[in-house]
């Protein structure tokens, strides 16, 4: 049994999410947008949440260990 | 620094979820998939190495694996000679059995379990099997080595709670001032969960069953240091990240498969700088 990939259109929103987000290293973004055409619905939806919650705690100056390097 | 412990707490549950998504796709039939995930994984490992929890500083008591009641020995070749490994096959057990997949000499992948296998460094992964003696895995410096819980040897878990437990470490046999021909070699007896794991020991004949397993380290809640009590093994993390929450299981405690894709030899440069 193989779960289904989550749609497009979750997905492209979330593409756009992990490349926004703060929290994430560069090579974080990198492997996640590796694994995103993937993830299932579920597994998005956890994505989302946290990436939100990373930005909300984010909101402030820029933590001393994030990277400001992006990567497709 | 409020914000880099919410950061971190975040960059932890990220870990769980890269777990969960590695797991799952650990099975997949596109080798460039399965690579993907133990990438993520493992830069997920590195975030979280590089930033250590401050929640708490309670530790589980690290148990050991129960020991093996006999060698494990089944799927090699039945012939001498050399043979592909396939890639991202290969983990350790906490009872030190090593599984792997190799491939005949038509293409087809078979697996195969060896509590008993000498470890060389090379520029190539493949399995030798000589005419006498126990087989060497040839693997690349960088080649990680998940250790993982045990459930593939027949023996019973030693099982200390319940849960997904928090697996695995990678250990690169290959890193620190040993020998690096063939040689039996064993991790440290205490990994920290999570983390990168170099050296061990080695020696030109097998250790008792007893002094191959390993224990993981584990903080109750997350916690910052530590390297646990391994032997010449340097921790480049240096640090414990929190397992799932609720799950505070020893080594023992298995997931139903033991097997992880780490991905080639090229995995160990990657993403475990922390980014």
């Amino acid at each position: 049994m193989t779960p289904s990939p989550a749609s497009s259109s979750s997905q492209k929103e979330l593409r756009g999410q992990i490349r926004r987000s703060r929290v994430l290293t560069a090579s974080l973004r990198k492997y996640w947008l590796g694994v995103l055409p993937h993830l299932t619905e579920e597994e998005c939806a956890r994505l989302r949440e946290l990436l939100a919650e990373g930005r909300l705690t984010l909101s402030g100056p820029s933590s001393t260990q994030q990277d400001a390097g992006s990567t497709a | 620094m409020r914000s880099d412990a919410s950061r971190d707490h975040v960059l932890v549950r990220l870990l769980d979820l890269a777990y969960d998504v590695s797991s799952r796709l650990r099975h997949h039939a596109q080798p460039v998939v399965r690579l993907s995930a133990a990438l993520l994984l493992a830069a997920s490992v590195a975030a979280c190495s590089g930033a250590p929890v401050e929640i708490g500083s309670d530790r589980a008591p690290v148990t050991q694996a129960q020991a093996l009641a006999g060698e494990v020995r089944t799927g090699l070749p039945s012939q001498p000679g050399a043979y592909q490994l396939v890639p991202g096959s290969l983990n350790r057990d906490a009872q030190g059995t090593y599984q792997f997949a190799w491939k005949g000499p038509a293409g087809e992948e078979m697996r195969a379990a060896a509590s008993r296998l000498q470890l060389a460094q090379s520029d190539t992964e493949q399995l030798v099997v000589p005419e006498q003696g126990d087989p060497v895995l040839h693997l690349t410096r960088d080649t990680p080595i998940p250790l993982v819980q045990s459930d593939a040897s027949g023996v019973p878990n030693q099982t200390s709670g319940g849960g997904t437990a928090f697996v695995p470490a990678f250990w690169y046999p290959f890193y620190g001032p040993l020998f690096s021909g063939p040689r039996y070699y064993d991790p440290p007896r205490t990994v920290p969960s999570g983390s990168r794991v170099e050296g061990g020991t080695q020696s030109t004949i097998p250790r008792p069953l007893s002094e191959r397993t390993i224990g993981l380290d584990r903080a109750v809640s997350g916690r910052a240091g530590g390297t646990g009590q391994g032997s010449a093994a340097t921790l480049k993390s240096g640090a414990t990240v929190a397992g799932k929450s609720g799950a505070a299981s020893a080594v023992g405690a298995a997931p139903k498969s033991g097997s992880f894709s780490a991905g080639k030899g090229s995995l160990g440069g990657i993403g475990l700088s922390g980014g």
